[in-house]
C-alpha cells in the first residue's frame, strides 16, 4: 500500500510542475517549512491569506534533492499544516516546497481570513500618503526592502581568539637546544562607543630561551603589539573611513604597518583612495616604534562593479630618525574573472636622489611579482609566476645589513610553473618546475609526484614526489612521501623525506651527505571553538640529529 | 651634471604632479554622485540578502530587534547558497563576512585577501593557499617550499628556525634574505679564534671549507 502511495506521490511530484505550466488553472505557491511538528506533520509559512485551503497538494523538497508530496491538513490565517503521503521524510525547518491551488480561487478576490469581515469601506479619514508603495508583487519576499540598521544603532558585539604555542627543539650536537613559547590573542569589538566604529587589538608575548655551548645561554622575551586601532566608517552608509592607532593600511597593505592615522574614501564608482601619516614600526620581534616616519597615499581603480579587476598606485615617503630615507612607488593589479585565468601583479620601485651613495640616482626596480593561475573545473590546474628581487638602499633596518656590493649587484630572477591533473578517480598527478638567475649564478628545481586518495591505508591520502634542486651552494636529490587524512574534527599527517645533498664548491668525499626527515602532526577539535595541534619532527644528519616538537592550542570566542 | 640636474627637476615635478592629481581626485569625489552603481550603497535591505528566507522571522531572530539571532540558529550554507564553507569558516559568525563593508561577492572576488589582511604586506604574492590551510593559519610545508628557492634547506639549515635567517619572521615578513653566509653567521665569524678567520682574511666563500651539517668541522682544501 505504501508502495502505491509512493508511486503515486512520485508521479504527482514529477507531473506537478508540468501541469502547472500546461494547465493555467493551477497556481504554484512557494512555501517554506517553519516547524516540524511532533506527529510527523509540517507547518508551512503560507495560510488562508494566500488562498490555501484544506486538501491542496503540496510538494516539499528535502536538502538531498528528494521530493515529498502531501496535502494541506489544516489551514490558519498565516500558516498551514501539511500531511505527507509517506513517512520518514528528511525535512527540516527552512526546507522549501510548492503548494498547488486552483487559479479560480485566487481570481475570486482577496482571501477572507476566518473570523474577519470584508474590508471596511467608507471615506478616507487621513491625508493622502506621502510615501508611495515601492513596486511589490506577491511573489516578492517580505523582507527584501527594509531599511538597514546603521552600525551606530547596533548592539555592541565582540569576539576574538587566544592561542598558545610551545616549540622546543633539541640538537644532539653539543647539547644545543632552544625553546620558543608564544601566547597571543586578537580581540575586536564593534560599536564600542556608540558611533558604529570597530576597535581591534592583536598582540603576542614571546619567550625564547637558548642553550648554547658558545657564547652562552641566553633568554629573550618581548611583548609585541601587532594591532591597536579604532576605525570608523568605510561602510555602505559612510564612504569615508578613518582609522587611528597601529594598523595595516586598509586597501593597500603593501604600505605596511603604521602608528598613526589614515583617511579613506570610497568613490561612487567603487574606486578607493587613502592617505596615511605616522611612524612605521621596525620589522623586528618587538616591532620597535618611533624610528621611521612615513606619509603615503594610494588610489585603487575598480574597473567593474564587483571589483574583480582592479589596479592601484601608491606612493610612500619615509624618514629614518629625521633623515630622508625612501621614496617608494608601488603598483598593483588584480584580474580575477569567475572563469579563466586569474592574474596578479605588483611592483615596488624605489626612486633615489643625487645624494644616494650606493645606488645610481633615478628609478630602480626593487621587487616585481607577476602571477597567473587557472583551474579547469576540478580536472586540472596550472600556476605560473615570475619574481624579481633586489635590495633597496635603506637607512631603516629592514634587512640584515646588506653590504654595498650586495646592494649594488645582488638581484634574483625566478620563473616557476606548477600544475596538477586529475589522472583518474582518486589519483592526482602534480609537477613543479622553476628556474632562477642571480647576479652570478643560475639554477633550478623540478618536482614530480602524485597523490592517491583511495589507498585504503587508514583511509588516508598517500602522496609521493621525487625532487631535484640545483641551488646556489647545493645540489639536492630526494624523495618525499606522506600519508594524510582530514576529517571534520581531526586531521593528521605523516611524512618521510630522504635526500642526498652535494656541496658545489667543496670537492672531494666530504661534500655529499644524506638527510632523513620524519615529520608528523595531529590536529583535533576537543570542543566547539577549540583547536589543538601537535607536531613532531626529527632530522637525521650524518653525525648528529635534531628533534623538534610543537604544541598549539587556540580558542575562538 | 646636466643629466642629474634634469633628473632632480623631473622627480620634483612628478611628485608635485602626483599630489596634485590626488587632490583633484579627492575634490571631485566629494559630490553626492550616483552611488547606486554599487548596489550596497542604496541604503536598503539587511546586510545579507533575505530574498529566499522564510516569512517567519522568529525562525532566526529573537526578541524585538533584528540584531539578536536565536541561540539554536543553524544555516546550511552549502545547501542554501551553493557555496561551501570549509575549515574555520564553517564556524565563523555570519557578520564576519556579510557586513556593512559591502556585498560579500566583492570580497570573495579578491579571494582570501578580500577579508584577511595581508600581514606579509604583499611580499609573498596572492596565493595564500600555498602555505596556509583553512583549518588554521599556522603555515605548513615551509621546508618543502624552500626547495623552490636557490637556497634549499639542507643539513643544519633544515633544522633552524625561520627567524634565524628571516628578520621579521615573527611578524610574517619573509622578504629577500642575503644568501651570503656572513649575513647570518657574522657573529660566528667574528668569534672564531682558532684559526682567526678575520685575521687570515677568510671572510667570504665559507662553502669552500664548510658543509652545513655541523657548526665546527671544516674540510681544508689546499689551493
Amino acid at each position: 500500500m505504501v508502495g502505491n502511495w509512493s508511486l503515486w506521490a512520485s508521479l504527482g511530484a514529477l507531473a506537478a510542475p508540468v501541469l502547472a505550466v500546461q494547465d493555467e488553472a493551477v497556481v504554484e505557491l512557494p512555501v517554506r517549512i517553519t516547524q516540524v511538528l511532533p506527529d510527523g506533520r509540517f507547518e508551512i509559512d503560507r495560510g488562508a491569506n494566500m488562498w490555501l485551503a484544506g486538501g491542496d497538494r503540496v510538494v516539499l523538497l528535502s536538502r538531498d534533492g528528494r521530493s515529498w508530496t502531501g496535502r494541506i491538513a489544516e489551514v490558519r490565517e498565516f500558516d498551514a499544516v501539511v500531511e505527507l503521503f509517506e513517512t520518514g521524510a528528511d525535512l527540516a525547518v527552512g526546507s522549501q516546497g510548492t503548494a498547488y491551488l486552483p487559479k479560480a480561487r485566487t481570481t475570486a478576490g482577496q482571501p477572507v481570513p476566518k473570523g474577519r469581515d470584508t474590508a471596511p469601506t467608507g471615506p478616507v479619514l487621513h491625508d493622502p500618503w506621502e510615501r508611495l508603495d515601492e513596486e511589490w508583487t506577491r511573489s516578492d519576499p517580505l523582507l527584501a526592502r527594509i531599511a538597514p540598521v546603521h552600525p551606530a544603532d547596533r548592539a555592541v558585539r565582540d569576539g576574538g581568539r587566544l592561542y598558545g604555542i610551545l616549540e622546543p627543539r633539541w640538537s644532539s650536537e653539543e647539547g644545543r637546544s632552544e625553546t620558543w613559547f608564544r601566547v597571543g590573542g586578537h580581540y575586536w569589538m564593534e560599536n564600542p562607543w556608540g558611533r558604529g566604529g570597530r576597535f581591534e587589538v592583536d598582540g603576542e608575548f614571546n619567550r625564547l630561551s637558548y642553550h648554547l655551548p658558545f657564547p652562552e645561554d641566553h633568554r629573550d622575551q618581548n611583548l609585541r603589539v601587532d594591532r591597536l586601532s579604532y576605525a570608523l566608517g568605510g561602510t555602505r552608509q559612510d564612504p569615508w573611513r578613518y582609522e587611528v592607532g597601529r594598523f595595516l593600511m586598509y586597501g593597500m597593505p603593501e604600505l605596511g604597518l603604521v602608528d598613526g592615522g589614515s583617511v579613506h574614501l570610497r568613490r561612487p564608482n567603487g574606486d578607493l583612495m587613502g592617505v596615511s601619516m605616522g611612524w612605521m614600526p621596525e620589522p623586528d620581534p618587538d616591532q620597535t616604534p618611533g624610528h621611521d616616519f612615513q606619509i603615503s597615499a594610494f588610489y585603487r581603480w575598480s574597473l567593474d562593479t564587483f571589483e574583480r579587476y582592479t589596479a592601484a598606485l601608491a606612493v610612500q615617503k619615509t624618514w629614518h630618525q629625521g633623515a630622508q630615507d625612501r621614496d617608494l612607488i608601488i603598483g598593483r593589479m588584480d584580474y580575477a574573472p569567475l572563469e579563466g585565468w586569474r592574474y596578479h601583479g605588483s611592483a615596488w620601485i624605489d626612486w633615489y636622489g643625487n645624494d644616494e651613495l650606493v645606488k645610481d640616482s633615478g628609478v630602480d626596480l626593487t621587487r616585481l611579482r607577476l602571477e597567473g593561475s587557472r583551474e579547469w573545473q576540478g580536472e586540472r590546474g596550472l600556476s605560473t609566476s615570475y619574481r624579481y628581487e633586489a635590495f633597496p638602499d635603506l637607512l631603516r633596518d629592514e634587512f640584515r645589513e646588506p653590504s654595498p656590493i650586495t646592494l649594488q649587484e645582488q638581484h634574483l630572477h625566478r620563473l616557476s610553473v606548477s600544475g596538477w591533473k586529475q589522472l583518474s578517480q582518486g589519483l592526482r598527478g602534480t609537477a613543479r618546475a622553476g628556474l632562477w638567475l642571480d647576479d652570478g649564478d643560475g639554477g633550478g628545481d623540478l618536482e614530480v609526484g602524485g597523490a592517491w586518495s583511495d589507498t585504503g591505508i587508514l583511509g588516508g591520502t598517500l602522496s609521493a614526489a621525487l625532487f631535484v634542486v640545483d641551488g646556489q651552494f647545493t645540489e639536492v636529490y630526494g624523495l618525499r612521501t606522506s600519508l594524510s587524512r582530514s576529517q571534520a574534527r581531526t586531521h593528521w599527517m605523516l611524512l618521510y623525506e630522504a635526500s642526498q645533498s652535494s656541496e658545489k664548491s667543496l670537492p672531494g668525499d666530504g661534500n655529499d651527505f644524506y638527510t632523513h626527515r620524519f615529520w608528523g602532526s595531529y590536529g583535533f577539535s576537543p570542543a566547539k571553538n577549540w583547536n589543538v595541534s601537535i607536531e613532531g619532527q626529527t632530522t637525521i644528519l650524518p653525525d648528529d640529529s635534531d628533534l623538534f616538537l610543537g604544541l598549539q592550542c587556540d580558542w575562538s570566542f | 651634471m646636466r643629466l642629474e640636474f634634469l633628473m632632480l627637476h623631473a622627480k620634483r615635478r612628478l611628485w608635485t604632479g602626483f599630489w596634485l592629481y590626488l587632490a583633484l581626485v579627492a575634490c571631485t569625489s566629494l559630490g553626492p554622485g550616483d552611488i547606486r552603481l554599487q548596489g550596497w550603497w542604496r541604503g536598503l535591505g539587511p546586510v545579507m540578502p533575505h530574498d529566499s528566507f522564510p516569512a517567519d522571522c522568529s525562525l532566526c531572530h529573537l526578541g524585538g530587534d533584528w540584531n539578536t539571532i536565536r541561540a539554536d540558529f543553524e544555516f546550511d550554507h552549502t545547501a542554501e547558497t551553493g557555496y561551501a564553507l570549509e575549515g574555520a569558516h564553517e564556524a565563523a559568525q555570519c557578520l564576519r563576512c556579510h557586513n556593512d563593508r559591502g556585498p560579500v561577492q566583492v570580497f570573495a572576488a579578491r579571494d582570501c585577501a578580500g577579508c584577511h589582511e595581508d600581514v606579509h604586506v604583499g611580499q609573498l604574492g596572492s596565493n595564500c593557499r600555498s602555505c596556509h590551510l583553512q583549518d588554521t593559519w599556522r603555515p605548513f610545508g615551509m621546508r618543502e617550499m624552500h626547495a623552490s628557492t636557490r637556497f634549499p634547506l639542507v643539513g643544519r639549515h633544515a633544522t633552524a628556525s625561520c627567524r634565524a635567517c628571516h628578520l621579521g619572521a615573527e611578524v610574517g615578513r619573509f622578504a629577500q634574505t642575503d644568501s651570503a653566509c656572513v649575513s647570518c653567521h657574522r657573529r660566528d665569524l667574528e668569534a672564531t679564534a682558532n684559526p682567526n678567520h678575520i685575521g687570515l682574511g677568510w671572510v667570504d666563500n665559507c662553502d669552500r671549507c664548510h658543509v652545513p651539517t655541523t657548526w665546527h668541522q671544516a674540510q681544508f682544501v689546499p689551493n
